[in-house]
């Protein structure tokens, strides 16, 4: 699920003189050619939260850079350097307690100190509101949305508003899961009776890839969804336009398609707002056909896939909880074009 | 040290430090004693972000007779005690009327226990709820280590008749006396998280 | 005869006494009655190896697997199955048993010793150990595998978990603490009754003490690892609900009480592979260690503080910033006495004279080199802005694989070359060593350097495969290729193994020119370890003052006045001290051969199994006979006719 931050990210990356040398040198260092890909993680934040990880992950990589290279240096030298013939006790006992206590106790002193005055310096620069709730519920193997003002109900997309404090509030109905966005913020778990809540805060308008961290089962590598972050105005116009019941089926293959929804086993398992489909067991499809993504991040929402998820979702993403359903091969396409209507 | 002053060291009379049983054992109580405080822990854990205490329709526990079954193994204790220092002053049959004792009172108390499991499923089970479960499996595991307790004192009689124990040689006596009041001491903490919690604490 | 006399018999009598009294019986019924601490290690180390080699093999398939991007080559339930089986086989039946392993065959010998404390406990522990693994992995043969990831969290593996797969990690699990629980219990007994007389507390080599802090920290860590999963089991079984938040339970309580064994259990697999350094980084250094009480301070300062760190691994879970921020500060705290003891290693080589580049000492200072970057990344995510992002990602991966990998499996092999001379009396090559070596160490920084940056760019670990275009693939590869060239490394060493058996260059006694009494006896080891107690004067015995090892210690031929204990009957008989300074006490007779441990430990396993099938016949079945067992074991001491 390539999600790139924001199309101008490597562009932008490649200002910022210091952050790419960094990069180049972790790069190098560990054998790896960037290949100038996408980036999706902590080292490339847009949220705030993310920020002051992303700041003290190089805070503390320069520090545990030259502390390793410091020890290490020691190490080596001393075991390669010559002994003076005249060895002496004292001398040398003195010498012993002196790398023992410098290098043991007051190094790490200076520099985990320095290292936890940074962080809550750093921590305590985020703000803490929430003009916007969002609950999020962890299913297994996908996500369920609900926006607090409005009691709309969506799955693996997330909208949200840059620039604001977004509170989510985070619930599950099985197992624990996690919900991650790595360039917003950091992680938090959602834990069967309890509720959890993160604060995301996008900088900039983009798609952000969201991962679920907690081992959940035979699909938690198939478990992501995607946060968009638009801007308020707009924001506000997606809002109204999910909040309007789905597409009426309009042609006959749409009609034919519709009906084999409902006749099929569809409808127990899905709700598609302004039908009668009311299931409650996955996820929503009202305005289905405008994800990008289909179970989840398990492959792109386009015809091909559609058409192989619906004749059997197991191939597609093994395991996941919607069963095989029986239909008919002429009965398919229509279908599929149904699904595809629901904007 | 030389190898001589070894040898005079060798005529040291022995008994001076622990016996390897007495070591043994004070580790199994360390860890032992561990694992109720882990199931202690268990308890206190899920009391303190219940609700409501006992959960559901339970009601809290009877405490007239696990009162005096309390009293019953604390004696039992005594008991012990008394038959200890009767082997001490080599006084075999005084230990033996002793050890017995200890032994009918520590059966008493799992009389009562196995009573208490027959009657309460009529109440509650380990199944109804994290309460019933704590309740449970805590006096259960608390009534197996009695078993042992008593099985441990039973061979420690045999022992003793058989003459193994002496005022000189009562190291393997003390040693069974020892878990004996573990189990006991591990009564003091287990009867009133099970037993006054859910009256005194209740939510 | 308890002191030798040269009037009336010779060292020659002697140790042929001896060696009648402590030799096992010939053939089968020997084998499996001994309780011979030597042979204990012994299996230990095989047995031990064995489940390494599994473990590797189920990582392989595992990279191999993540290979490349949405491959095929293990379905995602085999993929879930496979990573289990790993964590758990490496943590609990190899990294928790290769330190009994050296802790037992080492541990009676570096202290002058005749057997630990409690010889048939000590071979009980061996046999529980040989049946939990053989218990888990009985799932192999069902096809019902344990899937729940190596911690196991509920209430995926309670509810979400119907086949019997948990059942036996949880079961498994809890009869594997058994043996180590027992384990501790003889090595504090055994530390604190049993050292050569002049044997001090400040004599103690530091391999003892950091297996004694382990040992203490088993003690009061295990209980957790024993509740938690039985009331899994519990749960799963008969239906109670500790862990069901519907009915009064909590899913966060198995989570503390998990990792309220699982951070000490870290400390406790890594503590002495540090001890063994200890010991092997002078050896080569012709250098006494460095702040010897520094290293004692460090290892039980260890000990105290990994009781206090257990929530950095639920940083993500929402507990209140200030109890979360407590452990996180604790956390950092913990890298101190590490901090310390890697400083030691450096004042110690600092003014070595010389360092000699064995084999042995190349795997050890691989391994310290390895193990800083695995310590520094995990000060990273005990910090807890940063712990957010990272945790549960590859980033976690690493730092584990670092530390457990640099902090156990290297040293394991520098413990190998170092002390295999002694086991079997013939060296092992140099050559092949260094080879396996390099091969063995760019492997596994090929393998784990990469998965730090697949952590930091969102990669979540347990995930069977990913998706194109995320910019993965390259990092994946490296690592996959990294882990092919890591098991050809460890192939060099098995290789290298049987070739120097079949080579046969005899060790001698002290083939290093250490300077601790384990040296001080024949190659392989006579039956009896030494010939005569030995008396101790330092923490170096066999060092004369340039550090150069002399030449006949006395462990091997008995002298005139020296303490022997080779009686005329068949008894065990060891010396027995007491105090700190170790002060000769009585002679002690100890247990000989048994069959209990054996029955014992069988017992146990149909009683576990029993409850695993849920058949109460044969669980009450497995109780009788571990009632029958246990009374036949202390029958002889009951009656009073014990031998
Ligand atoms: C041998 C085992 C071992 C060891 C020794 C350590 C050592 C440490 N570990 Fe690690 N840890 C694990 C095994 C180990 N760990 C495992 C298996 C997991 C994952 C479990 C799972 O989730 O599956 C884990 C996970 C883990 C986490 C949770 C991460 C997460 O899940 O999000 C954390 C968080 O705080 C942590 C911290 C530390 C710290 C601070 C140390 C410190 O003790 C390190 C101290 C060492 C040094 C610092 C290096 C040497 C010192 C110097 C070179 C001197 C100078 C240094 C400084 C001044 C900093 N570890
Ligand atoms: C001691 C502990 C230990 C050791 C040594 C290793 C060794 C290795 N580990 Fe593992 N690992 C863990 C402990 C360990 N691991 C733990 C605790 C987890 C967490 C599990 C969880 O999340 O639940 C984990 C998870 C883990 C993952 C994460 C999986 C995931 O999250 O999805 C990966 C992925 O790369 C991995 C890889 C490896 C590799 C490549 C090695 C290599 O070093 C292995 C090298 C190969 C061998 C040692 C085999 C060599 C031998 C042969 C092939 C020869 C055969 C010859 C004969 C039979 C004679 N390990
Ligand atoms: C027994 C319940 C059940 C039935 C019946 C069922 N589904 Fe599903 N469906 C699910 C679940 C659960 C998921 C989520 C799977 C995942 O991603 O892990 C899902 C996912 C989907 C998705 C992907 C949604 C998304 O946003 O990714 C589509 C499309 C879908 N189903 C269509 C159908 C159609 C068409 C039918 C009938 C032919 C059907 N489903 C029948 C349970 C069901
Ligand atoms: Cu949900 Cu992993
Ligand atoms: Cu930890």
């Amino acid at each position: 699920m390539p999600t790139t931050g924001h199309p101008t990210a490597s562009r932008r990356l490649r200002l910022s003189p210091r952050r790419s040398l960094v990069r180049r040198a972790l790069a190098a260092s560990s054998a790896l050619a960037l290949n100038g890909c996408a980036q999706t993680g902590t080292l490339d934040p847009r949220g705030i939260d993310a920020d002051v990880a992303a700041g003290i992950w190089w805070y503390m990589f320069w520090l545990s850079a030259a502390i390793f290279v410091g020890w290490l240096g020691l190490f080596v030298v001393g075991m390669l350097r010559k002994h003076p013939e005249d060895a002496d006790d004292d001398r040398d006992q003195r010498l012993h307690r002196r790398l023992i206590v410098g290098g043991g106790i007051v190094v790490p002193t200076l520099a985990l100190g320095s290292l936890l005055v940074y962080n809550l310096i750093a921590v305590n620069e985020l703000p803490r509101g929430s003009e916007v709730v969002v609950d999020a519920t962890g299913y297994q193997f996908w996500w369920e949305f609900t926006y607090d003002d409005s009691e709309l109900v969506t799955a693996n997309e997330l909208y949200i508003p840059t620039d604001t404090d977004v509170r989510v509030r985070l619930h599950t109905e099985d197992v624990i899961h996690s919900f991650w966005v790595p360039q917003l913020s950091g992680k938090r778990d959602m834990i069967p009776g309890r509720v959890n809540a993160l604060d995301l805060h996008a900088r900039e308008p983009g798609r952000y890839l969201g991962e679920c961290t907690e081992f959940c089962g035979i699909q938690h590598a198939n478990m992501r969804f995607e946060v968009v972050a638009v801007t308020p105005q707009e924001y506000e116009q997606w809002l109204a336009r999910m909040e309007q019941p789905a597409a009426e089926p309009s042609g006959a293959a749409e009609q034919r398609g519709y009906e084999t929804f409902m006749n099929a086993s569809c409808a127990s398992c899905h709700a598609i707002g302004g039908t009668p489909a009311d299931g409650q067991v996955g996820p929503e499809l009202t305005h289905f056909a405008s994800r990008r993504w289909l179970g989840a991040g398990a492959a792109p929402n386009d015809r091909g896939h559609l058409g192989a998820w619906v004749a059997n979702s197991q191939g597609l993403k093994p395991g996941n909880l919607m069963p095989p359903v029986e239909i008919n091969a002429e009965d398919l396409p229509d279908l599929l074009t149904y699904l595809e209507s629901l904007e | 040290m030389s190898v001589d002053a070894v040898r005079a060291q060798l005529d040291v009379p022995s008994g001076e430090g622990r016996s390897l049983a007495w070591w043994g054992i004070v580790l199994t109580i360390l860890t032992e004693g561990t694992l109720f405080a882990m199931l202690l822990f268990v308890y206190y854990y899920l009391f303190s972000r219940a609700q409501e205490w006992p959960l559901g329709d339970i009601q809290p526990p009877e405490l007239f007779t696990i009162s005096i079954r309390t009293a019953i193994l604390f004696s039992s204790s005594a008991t012990m005690s008394i038959a200890d220092r009767a082997l001490r002053r080599g006084r075999i049959g005084l230990t033996s009327v002793f050890l017995v004792l200890t032994f009918l009172l520590g059966a008493l108390f799992l009389a009562g226990h196995v009573r208490e499991m027959l009657i309460l499923p009529e109440e509650f089970t380990w199944a109804t709820n994290a309460y019933g479960s704590l309740f449970y499996v805590i006096v259960n595991f608390h009534g197996a280590h009695l078993l042992v307790g008593l099985i441990f004192l039973a061979f420690t009689f045999v022992a003793l008749r058989r003459g193994r124990y002496s005022a000189d040689s009562h190291e393997g006596f003390k040693v069974s006396g020892m878990y004996w009041h573990f189990v006991d001491a591990v009564w003091v903490f287990v009867f009133p998280t099970l037993y006054l919690v859910p009256h005194f604490l209740a939510k | 005869m308890s002191i030798l006399d040269p009037e009336t018999d010779s060292p020659q009598q002697v140790k042929r006494r001896l060696t009648e009294i402590w030799s096992d019986d010939a053939g089968t019924p020997g084998f499996f009655s001994s309780v011979d601490h030597k042979r204990v290690g012994h299996r230990y180390l095989v047995t031990s190896f064995v489940f390494f080699l599994i473990g590797g093999i189920q990582a392989l398939m595992m990279r191999t697997q993540l290979a490349a991007p949405n491959a095929n080559v293990l379905s995602p339930e085999l993929y879930n199955r496979m990573l289990t089986m790993h964590g758990t086989t490496m943590f609990f039946l190899f990294l928790g048993t290769i330190i009994s392993a050296w802790g037992n065959y080492i541990i009676p010998l570096a202290i002058g010793a005749r057997d630990m404390a409690y010889p048939r406990l000590n071979m009980f522990s061996y046999w529980v150990f040989l049946f939990a693994g053989i218990f888990m992995y009985l799932s192999f043969f069902i096809g019902q595998i344990p899937d729940g990831g190596w911690f196991a969290y509920v209430p995926l593996t309670t509810d979400f978990s119907p086949d019997l797969g948990m059942d036996f990690w949880a079961l498994g699990v809890v009869f594997l603490g058994i043996s180590s629980t027992v384990g501790a219990v003889n090595f504090i007994v055994t530390t604190f009754k049993m050292r050569a007389p002049g044997l001090t507390m400040s004599r103690l080599p530091l391999v003892v003490w950091s297996t004694l802090t382990t040992s203490f920290m088993i003690l009061f860590s295990f209980p957790a690892i024993t509740v938690a999963p039985l009331l899994m089991a519990f749960d799963r079984i008969v239906g109670t609900h500790f862990f069901d938040p519907e009915l009064g339970g909590d899913a966060l309580l198995w989570q503390h009480l998990f990792w309220f064994w699982g951070h000490p259990i870290v400390y406790i697999v890594f503590l002495p592979p540090i001890g063994w350094l200890y010991m092997i980084i002078p050896t080569f250094a012709r250098q006494r260690i460095a702040g010897y009480h520094w290293a004692v301070a460090a290892t039980v300062a260890t000990g105290f503080i990994s009781f206090g760190v257990w929530v950095h691994h639920m940083f993500a879970t929402g507990l209140p910033d200030v109890t979360a921020g407590f452990f996180s500060v604790a956390s950092l705290g913990v890298s101190f006495p590490t901090a310390v003891a890697f400083f030691v290693f450096t004042a110690t080589v600092w003014t070595a004279r010389r360092i000699e580049w064995t084999a042995s000492m190349l795997w050890a200072v691989g391994a310290l080199i390895s193990f800083a970057i695995g310590g520094i990344s995990g000060v990273m995510v005990a910090v807890m802005p940063f712990d957010w992002q990272t945790h549960d990602t590859y980033f976690v991966v690493a730092h584990l694989h670092y530390v457990l990998v640099a902090g156990n499996v290297l040293p394991m092999f520098a413990a190998f070359h170092y002390w295999l001379p002694k086991v079997t009396g013939w060296m092992l090559s140099e050559r092949l060593g260094k080879w396996s070596f390099w091969v063995t160490v760019i492997g596994l920084h090929l393998v784990f350097f990469p998965q730090h940056w697949l952590g930091l760019v969102g990669m979540p670990r347990r995930v069977y495969t990913y998706a194109e275009g995320l910019g993965w693939d390259t990092a994946n590869l490296v690592s996959t290729v990294g882990a092919y060239l890591f098991a050809l490394g460890v192939l060099i060493s098995v290789v290298n193994f049987f070739w120097s058996r079949h080579r046969h260059v005899d060790a001698g006694p002290n083939p290093w020119g250490a300077g601790t009494l384990e040296w001080a006896t024949t190659s392989p080891v006579a039956p009896y370890n030494f010939a005569q107690i030995p008396v101790v004067g330092d923490l170096y015995p066999l060092w004369d003052d340039q550090n150069r090892a002399i030449p006949q210690p006395v462990g091997i031929e008995p002298e005139p006045g020296g303490v022997v204990l080779a009686p005329e009957e068949e008894h065990h008989e060891t010396l027995e001290t007491v105090g700190l300074d170790a002060r000769i006490g009585s002679v002690l007779e100890m247990a000989g051969p048994s069959y209990w441990p054996l029955w014992l430990a069988a017992s146990l396993f149909v009683s576990f199994f029993g409850f695993l099938i849920h058949n109460l016949a044969t669980l009450t079945a497995g109780v009788v006979a571990v009632g029958l067992s246990l009374i036949g074991w202390h029958w002889g001491h009951i009656t009073g006719e014990e031998h």
